[in-house]
């Protein structure tokens, strides 16, 4: 049997957690035995720090029963509205043949493990359904268990109340180290605790993994028996970026293989902050590294031939970090990258952009690309520069909405532009005048005008039913057109009335 | 060796029952039938199967056997097998169980039972009401139900058996009075409890089929259902919802 199995704590006071957070676990568990209903908990932090632990250890000391969701069952949308959904909403039965009745404080603990790892992908929908599950205000206690909870909607960090775990000290770790081996009657020396737990990086589930490794089968252990892997320890780009930046070791590179980053995403991270730290000649020749590294990106995309990255990471990790010719002193808060935001921003811009341009083109008359080259700048000084009413009607002809009139000529004017179009009822119609060519389809359509206007719902059907199939889309458009017509009564802006 | 000859509305009507609520489960080839119970992962149903040796065509068992069945791969097998079809289920050891019917043979590889989460114990409950009516009934007024609300309640007092079901603006009563069920005790009871389950349990029932619901205040749900005409028993134990102040 594993000793991780073996060892986990029991109760709430065999778990190794600040007190901090066994006083809030145990009033929010106080709480929900007083029949109190409390926000779920999620606890957050790197693994192996007891999370799990305490939460099952937590339902052992109430007695709960528990209900564990982890990241190897399949926890798409309908499992977690079957198993979360219904297991928060009933009442429970138990393994041993009881009924528990929340109205006699005996709940259900339903633990959600690794719910950062609820894949976007396979368990499609299982993040929004959790939300709706949560939403309902659950009747039953329930945990959430993440790594990284950031990686969280905060829709969801909203509805759980967040209780962090740290790493633990080694400290704390060979304390439990110790009494384990003593339980075990392994006689071993302290120094090999240590040396296991300075291993573990205050990851206590892989300490005692290590510690059953290297005992197992012995009575007596000494230093020199730890000769344990080392564990590659969880490393962030905080860490890597503190490692380029104050200190010359060229190991940075290995590490920097170890975080969830593509070399791609690093250098947005490495741009980032190297203004931050450098200056002078210094900054100069760091981002000529990066642009350099940059290149090998771009030929990676180009060529598709990814063992270029290699020399791309290694000149933004330690290329940046030797072109250095002193190191900043103190701390520095590193900044994310604000490239992917402003690509969001960019975005909106550029399709509201389009949106003007398509029609700038329709309404002139030509295409996209002219409109772009030729009108758009002209419109735009137009715009800004005329008198409202005309710059109103400009607008109206080509049927720019606030918006887009905000996004030409700046908010001010835009508005002033649009409220002026809204008093004068400007607004774009169509060209009549080459309806005339199906005069007489609209008198037709004109004697069931009287039938449209009093079925207004039925509509379609009514037009369906009178008219023959071929003309029937047609005619639609035509009844809607004077209809539209009718309904207008500002002043009309038409291609004549503009140009004369 | 373990030989259970039985009809194929049997085998689909019990593996219809256990897809329900889980995805595996352990079977036991006992002296006097085949029994299998489990509980549902969110501890809110479970499902007890017994198939009496007096209602299977033939049964041999030499040596009592607990096995281990996905479920779900035998319940999309059973599907295929007709009604009046007989098939025949033979076990020779625990790892593999052939499921014999027509002229198709099926060897279901197993799994090992202590893999599969242990079997709850059946909670004793004491139920003050008991009610005995056509399945095929309730079904209908569990479809209803769906339709408007995520929960019913069940009640019972001397003018007869109720379900309701309340949504956000339709209310749906369904109402049985003494003379139309089978069986009454005028007890006085009432729960509520989830649509999500009762809807799954009563894709089993069909009209015709016998089905006893004991109930009782805010309590769990024993509704018994005897299915296959009456070959196989089926029983769902169902925990009440939670209602809210």
């Amino acid at each position: 049997m594993l000793w991780v199995e073996k060892y986990r704590p029991k109760t709430i006071k065999d778990v190794v957690a600040p007190s901090s957070i066994i006083k809030t676990v145990v009033t929010w568990a106080e709480n929900w035995k007083r029949g109190v209903k409390q926000k779920p908990l999620l606890f957050a932090g790197p693994p192996g720090v007891g999370k799990t632990s305490l939460a099952l250890a937590l339902a052992n000391t109430y007695g709960w029963e528990v209900v564990e969701l982890n990241a190897s069952d399949q926890r798409n949308w309908s499992v977690i509205y079957r198993i979360v959904g219904e297991g928060a909403f009933n009442e429970t039965l138990s393994d041993e043949g009881d009924f528990l009745s929340t109205k006699e404080g005996k709940l259900k603990l339903i633990i959600l493990d690794e719910v950062d790892n609820i894949s976007k992908k396979e368990d499609f929908g299982g993040e929004s359904a959790l939300i709706k599950v949560l939403r309902r205000n659950p009747p039953q206690p329930m945990i959430l268990i993440a790594n990284e909870p950031y990686n969280l909607s905060p829709e969801l960090r909203n509805l759980v109340t967040m209780v962090n775990f740290k790493r633990l000290t080694r400290d704390q770790v060979v304390k439990v180290l110790e009494r384990i081996a003593k339980l075990e009657g392994i006689e071993i020396d302290k120094k090999a605790l240590y040396a296991i737990a300075d291993n573990a990086g205050g990851d206590l589930r892989a300490a005692i993994n290590d510690l059953q490794a290297v005992a197992e089968g012995r009575k007596v252990v000494k230093a020199e028996d730890v000769v344990v892997a080392k564990r590659t320890q969880e490393t962030d780009v905080f860490k890597v970026m503190q490692k380029i930046f104050k200190t010359y070791y060229s190991t940075v590179y290995s590490e920097t293989m170890l975080l969830d980053e593509s070399p791609e995403d690093l250098i947005y991270w490495i741009d980032a902050n190297v203004p931050l730290e450098y200056e002078g000649e210094d900054l100069y020749k760091a981002q000529l590294v990066l642009s350099r590294a940059d290149m090998f990106l771009g030929r990676v995309k180009r060529r598709q031939f990814y063992r270029l990255w290699k020399y791309a990471s290694y000149l933004m990790t330690v290329g940046v970090q030797q072109s250095k010719s002193k190191v900043k002193k103190g701390f520095t808060r590193y900044t994310r990258p604000t490239f992917w935001q402003k690509l969001v921003t960019f975005q909106k811009k550029r399709e509201l952009r389009r949106n003007i341009l398509k029609k700038l083109a329709k309404y002139s008359h030509m295409s996209r690309k002219k409109a772009n080259t030729e009108l758009y700048d002209y419109v735009r000084f137009l715009l800004s520069t005329l008198d409202t009413d005309t710059a109103a009607k400009i607008a109206a002809f080509y049927d720019l909405n606030e918006e887009e009139l905000k996004f030409l000529v700046g908010d001010e004017r835009g508005e002033e532009i649009y409220r002026y179009m809204k008093e004068h009822n400007y607004h774009r119609i169509e060209d009549e005048t080459f309806l005339e060519g199906f005069a007489a389809k609209v008198e037709e359509v004109e004697l069931k005008e009287a039938e449209v206007e009093e079925f207004e719902e039925k509509e379609e059907e009514v037009e369906i039913a009178g008219v023959k199939e071929e003309k029937k889309e047609e005619e639609k458009k035509e009844t809607k057109r004077k209809r539209r017509k009718k309904e207008k009564k500002g002043k009309d802006m038409s291609l004549e009335e503009f140009f004369s | 060796m373990i030989t259970a000859i039985m009809g194929g509305d049997v085998i689909r009507a019990v593996t219809r029952a256990m897809v329900a609520l889980v995805s595996e489960a352990r079977f036991h080839f006992a002296e006097d039938g085949i029994h299998s119970r489990a509980v549902d992962p969110a501890n809110v149903a479970m499902v007890i199967v017994d198939i009496p040796k007096e209602h299977m065509e033939a049964y041999s068992v030499d040596e009592e056997k607990t096995v281990g069945v996905d479920i779900n791969r035998v319940y999309d097998i059973a599907k295929t097998i007709k009604k009046k079809e007989i098939v025949e289920i033979t076990l020779e050891d625990e790892s593999r169980m052939k499921i014999r019917f027509g002229s198709v043979e099926y060897a279901l590889s197993l799994i090992d039972p202590s893999a599969i989460r242990k079997e709850p114990k059946v909670p004793n409950l004491e139920l003050p009401a008991k009610v005995v009516l056509d399945a095929g009934e309730f079904k209908k007024a569990i479809q209803a139900a769906d339709k408007i609300s995520d929960h019913v309640v069940f009640r019972s007092d001397e003018t007869g058996f109720y379900i309701e079901a309340e949504g956000d603006v339709d209310k749906i009563v369904f109402h049985m009075s003494e003379a139309e069920l089978i069986e009454f005790n005028r007890a006085e009871a009432r729960s509520m409890f989830s649509v999500e389950y009762l809807k799954e349990f009563v894709k089993i029932a069909e009209a015709g089929d016998l089905l006893t619901i004991h109930l009782g205040n805010n309590y769990p749900v024993r509704l018994v259902f005897e299915v296959a005409d009456g070959k196989a028993k089926v029983e769902y134990i169902l925990a009440p919802r939670i209602e809210a102040e």
